[in-house]
C-alpha cells in the first residue's frame, strides 16, 4: 500500500508482538470471584469463547489490525473470518498461507479464514450474518455507521475503530526539537494515512512563528519516492483517487480562508500517486478542518490560553488520539484529566501515532468507541458468565425476599 | 517515474520488477489468487478476479478472486463448525498455536513487510 519499508517491517513486528501478548493472555483469561450475600454460596464469573469473530480491516494497516483482533480472538477460543480491504487483499492471502501451515501442523484446521469482495456484496453479507458473534471493523466513520446499523439488527457485538482528527498541542515551554520530530512523524509518516496521523496542531503564540518556520524547513527536506528505498521518508498515497481527494480538500481549505504554507501539489514526474506533504494555516472551526482527509495535510492553528487549546482540540466529531508537548506538569496533568482530552489516546511529549500493542487501542465519539489490542480489550471477544453455587441445605433468596410455600414432608 | 529504475536494498541495486516477483514468490502468491479460504484444504478460487495495484507504480501486482455467496457460506459454516471444537481446547493450548503463528511470522517478516510496502 506504499508505506515505507521500515513501517512495513514495523507492521509485521506488531503482529509478532501481539502474538507474544496473546500467548501470555491464554493463561490469564481471569475472572473475579465475589462474596455472596447469602450464606454458603459462592459467586464467581468466568469468560467463555464467543463464536466467530469477523474482522474488517482497512488498507492502511493491511496486516497488523487483523492480528490485533485475530490473535486475541484465537486465545479467547473464537474462530476468525477476515474481510480485508479490496485494496490490499494479497496480504490476507499471504497471511492465510502462513497460518495454514501452522493449523495443518497442529491439527486445528479452520480456525481462521478470509473472504475477499466489495463492501456492497461480501461486506453486506458479513455485517448482516447472524453466525458472526462480533464484528471488529476498521475504516471510515460512514462505513462504521453502516456496520453498527446492520449489526444492531441482530444484536451482533461490534468493535468500531473509525476516523480520527488527531491534534498535537505545543506549549511555549515545550522542547521544540522533540515537538518538531513528533509532528513530522505524526503528519508525514505513512503519508498521513494512519487513523492516528496528526491532522491538526495548536501552537502557543510565543513559539508559533518559530515552530512553523522550522516545520516548513523540515517538510522541504522530506524525501519522497519509492518506499523501498532506504532514504525515502514518504511514499505514494494508496491510489490516484486519494490524491484527487487531497487536492479537493486543499481547494476547499483555501476557499474557506486557509493559507497553504508549504506543498500540497501533485508530483506527476514521479507518478499519479505522489504528492508533496502540505502545511496549511487554518482555523479549527473551518468545515474542512472538522473532517478527516486521509492524506498528508496538516492544519496549523495558534492559541493564547491553554484552556482555549484544550477546547479546540476537543471541538471535532472524532476522538481517537491526541497529544501535548510541554514541560509544564500542571498543563500535562490537566490535559490527561477528565476535563482534558476527550480522546481514547492522550499522550505527553510523544506524537499521536505509533501506539504499542500493550495498551487498548481505539477512540470515542465518531471514532466508534471500540477497543482492540492490549490491556483488557480481550474481554470483548468473550462472553462473561456469572455463576452462583449454593452448597447450603437452604434456598435463601437475594435481597432477603421471602417467597415460598410451607414445606411438605418428604414422602421418603 | 518511480518504480521504473532500480531500488537499493541493503546496498544492492535490484530492479523493482525483480523485487516484486521475489516478494510474491516468498509468500506463495500467484498471478491469480483465491478469493476465499477456510483452512489448509479450504482454498476457493472465486469469480471475476479483482485487480490489485501497487501505488508505487500504479500497476497491477496480481489478481485475487471475489468470493461468491456459496464460497462465503462455506467459509462461515466451517468457522462455525471449527468453533465447536476450538472452544473446548484449553486456552494455554490455544496459546501454543499462537506461539507457532508468531514464529512463522518471524520467519516471513522480511517478505511480508515487503508486501505491505508494495
Amino acid at each position: 500500500m506504499g508505506k515505507i519499508k521500515q513501517e512495513g517491517l514495523g507492521e509485521v513486528q506488531e503482529m509478532i508482538d501481539i502474538c507474544d501478548f496473546s500467548v501470555g493472555l491464554s493463561r490469564q483469561l481471569y475472572g473475579l470471584t465475589m462474596h455472596s450475600e447469602r450464606p454458603m454460596h459462592r459467586m464467581y464469573e468466568q469468560w467463555h469463547p464467543l463464536g466467530i469473530v469477523g474482522v474488517i480491516s482497512a488498507f492502511n494497516f493491511p496486516v497488523a489490525v487483523w492480528s490485533w483482533n485475530a490473535m486475541l480472538a484465537l486465545a479467547c477460543g473464537d474462530t476468525v473470518v477476515w474481510k480485508p480491504s479490496s485494496k490490499t487483499p494479497l496480504c490476507a492471502v499471504a497471511v492465510q498461507n502462513i497460518v495454514n501451515d501452522v493449523m495443518a501442523d497442529m491439527g486445528y484446521p479452520g480456525i481462521m479464514g478470509y473472504v475477499v469482495g466489495p463492501g456492497s456484496s461480501v461486506g453486506e453479507w458479513f455485517i448482516n450474518d447472524k453466525r458472526i458473534s462480533l464484528i471488529s471493523a476498521t475504516g471510515s466513520c460512514s462505513m462504521g455507521k453502516r456496520v453498527a446499523e446492520a449489526a444492531s439488527k441482530n444484536f451482533t457485538r461490534t468493535i468500531l475503530e473509525l476516523g480520527g482528527n488527531n491534534a498535537i498541542i505545543v506549549t511555549e515551554d515545550a522542547d521544540l526539537d522533540l515537538a518538531l520530530m513528533g509532528i513530522l512523524f505524526g503528519a508525514v509518516g505513512t503519508a498521513g494515512q494512519r487513523c492516528t496521523s496528526t491532522r491538526r496542531i495548536f501552537l502557543q503564540k510565543a513559539i508559533a512563528t518559530d515552530l512553523t518556520e522550522r516545520l516548513v524547513d523540515a517538510y522541504g527536506q522530506v524525501k519522497i519516492g519509492n518506499p523501498f528505498d532506504a532514504g525515502t521518508l514518504m511514499g505514494p498515497l494508496v491510489e490516484p483517487g486519494a490524491v484527487d481527494i487531497m487536492q479537493q480538500a486543499i481547494a476547499a481549505a483555501k476557499k474557506q480562508g486557509a493559507k497553504v504554507l508549504f506543498g500540497g501539489e501533485r508530483l506527476p514526474e514521479m507518478g499519479e500517486t505522489y504528492v508533496r506533504p502540505c502545511l496549511i494555516k487554518a482555523r479549527n472551526s473551518m468545515p474542512i478542518v472538522q473532517e478527516e482527509t486521509f492524506a498528508p495535510m496538516l492544519y496549523i492553528m495558534e492559541y493564547d490560553k491553554i484552556e482555549d487549546a484544550f477546547k479546540q482540540q476537543n471541538a471535532v466529531p472524532q476522538g481517537l488520539s491526541s497529544s501535548m508537548f510541554t514541560r509544564n506538569l500542571i498543563y500535562a496533568e490537566k490535559f490527561l484529566s477528565a476535563k482534558g482530552s476527550d480522546c481514547g489516546i492522550a499522550n505527553i511529549n510523544i506524537g499521536t501515532s505509533g501506539a504499542e500493542i500493550g495498551g487498548a487501542f481505539g477512540g470515542e465519539k465518531e471514532t466508534g468507541g471500540g477497543r482492540e489490542s492490549g490491556s483488557d480489550a480481550w474481554k470483548a471477544y468473550m462472553r462473561r458468565q456469572t455463576n452462583t453455587i449454593n452448597w447450603s441445605p437452604e434456598l435463601p433468596l437475594a435481597q432477603g425476599i421471602k417467597f415460598g410455600i410451607s414445606k411438605g414432608k418428604s414422602k421418603k | 517515474m518511480v518504480g521504473t529504475g532500480v531500488v537499493s536494498i541493503g546496498g544492492k541495486d535490484v530492479s523493482f520488477e525483480e523485487l516484486k516477483a521475489k516478494i510474491l514468490e516468498d509468500l506463495g502468491l500467484k498471478a491469480i489468487n483465491p478469493g476465499s479460504c477456510w483452512g489448509p484444504k479450504g482454498w476457493q478460487k472465486g469469480g471475476s478476479p479483482l485487480r490489485v495495484y501497487s501505488p508505487i507504480d500504479n500497476k497491477v501486482i496480481a489478481f485475487v478472486g471475489i468470493a461468491s455467496r456459496k464460497d462465503y457460506d462455506k467459509v462461515l459454516s466451517e468457522a462455525r463448525r471449527t468453533f465447536d471444537t476450538w472452544r473446548m481446547v484449553p486456552a494455554p493450548k490455544r496459546g501454543e498455536v499462537i506461539r507457532r503463528i508468531g514464529q512463522a511470522l518471524r520467519d516471513k517478516k522480511e517478505p511480508l513487510g515487503g508486501l505491505v510496502t508494495l
